[in-house]
């Protein structure tokens, strides 16, 4: 099973609230295929409540965000509070996060759906981004970094990528992303330099070499090249 | 092939797009059945969390602003 599939499988169970092992009938599809149901088991999700994260949302505007975030992260799981995410004013959310721990961010960032959250993340100061990346890193969650590249802007995501010193944890969040906007978008980003770096490491590794391998398919000519590039250049 | 009736609970609680019908299209009954479970008790789950959510922050809120906050979230009522 490749990095990808293995990675959509934890990220539906996450959503689902069940082990990974439960959906092991699902590792025979393509990882695009996972993921199509995976946000389409989203949005039943964020629909049955949608109703209820917007009102949590509008009662907000009526504390200051001062007291909004600290309630918010005391009161809400992170569940709900991504529901929430999507239907808050984007400035309004950016402040917010401002206010909340990195930790509780990043228990957030996991149960974030990746379209609708765009417009709030893209707005998050770098700071903040950078903080919940660390985090997420210590934690090993790929997963979820690799899940919102697609949410970031070209300026958040440089930033991550220049914070991260260690070519393996670049690895290991670019085989996990799944959606091939993302992918390259992060690609593109990626300096010449740390992608020799990422080559390098990844070639000592047996088992994610052909993953690598792998992953030059997915992406557009253009990138290939520049990979190709960097792996000779290594 | 697979038996409508038994991929009817996904089918129902699942909008599916092209790529998702494949997939669901290609399970087994006992597979589509499974995964129907479990969607339904992830979403019973969440239910649940949210209106305990919704309690939990009323609670905590200022009392000066409580009424309003809460008629807000519970949509204008009460």
């Amino acid at each position: 099973m490749s990095l990808a599939v293995d990675s959509e499988l934890q990220r539906l169970a996450r959503l689902l609230r069940c082990r990974t092992r439960d959906l092991d009938f699902l590792g025979r599809f393509a990882a695009a295929e996972i993921r199509a149901l995976r946000l389409t088991v989203f949005a039943r999700m964020y629909a049955d409540h949608e109703t209820t994260y917007s009102r949590i949302a509008s009662a907000s505007r009526l504390l200051p965000t001062k007291v909004t975030a600290p309630l918010a992260q005391r009161r809400l799981p992170a569940r709900v509070s991504a529901g929430v995410v999507a239907s808050l004013p984007p400035d309004a959310a950016a402040a917010m996060s401002a206010r909340m721990s990195a930790d509780y961010v990043a228990d957030v960032s996991g149960f974030l759906h990746p379209v609708l959250s765009a417009p709030v993340l893209s707005r998050f100061p770098v700071d903040v981004i950078l903080r919940v990346a660390a985090v997420l890193t210590d934690r090993e969650d790929y997963d979820t970094m690799a899940e919102v590249v697609s949410a970031l802007s070209d300026e958040q995501v440089a930033a991550v990528i220049d914070a991260i010193e260690d070519p393996a944890v670049l690895v290991q969040v670019a085989l996990r992303v799944t959606d091939p906007d993302a992918l390259q978008h992060l690609t593109g980003i990626i300096p010449e330099a740390r992608l020799r770096e990422m080559v390098v490491w990844a070639r000592r590794r047996t088992r994610l070499w052909p993953e690598l391998v792998a992953l030059l398919g997915r992406l557009p000519a253009t990138q290939r090249k520049r990979l190709l590039s960097a792996a000779r250049a290594s | 092939m697979n038996d409508p009736d038994e991929t009817a609970g996904l089918d129902e609680q699942l909008e599916l797009g092209s790529e998702a019908a494949l997939l669901v299209d290609s399970l087994s009954p006992a597979e589509a059945a499974r995964l129907a479970d479990l969607l339904q008790e992830a979403r019973a789950t969440q239910t649940v969390d949210v209106h305990t959510a919704l309690d939990s922050m009323v609670a905590a809120i200022p009392p000066g602003v409580r009424g309003r906050v809460r008629k807000v979230l519970h949509g204008g009522r009460r």
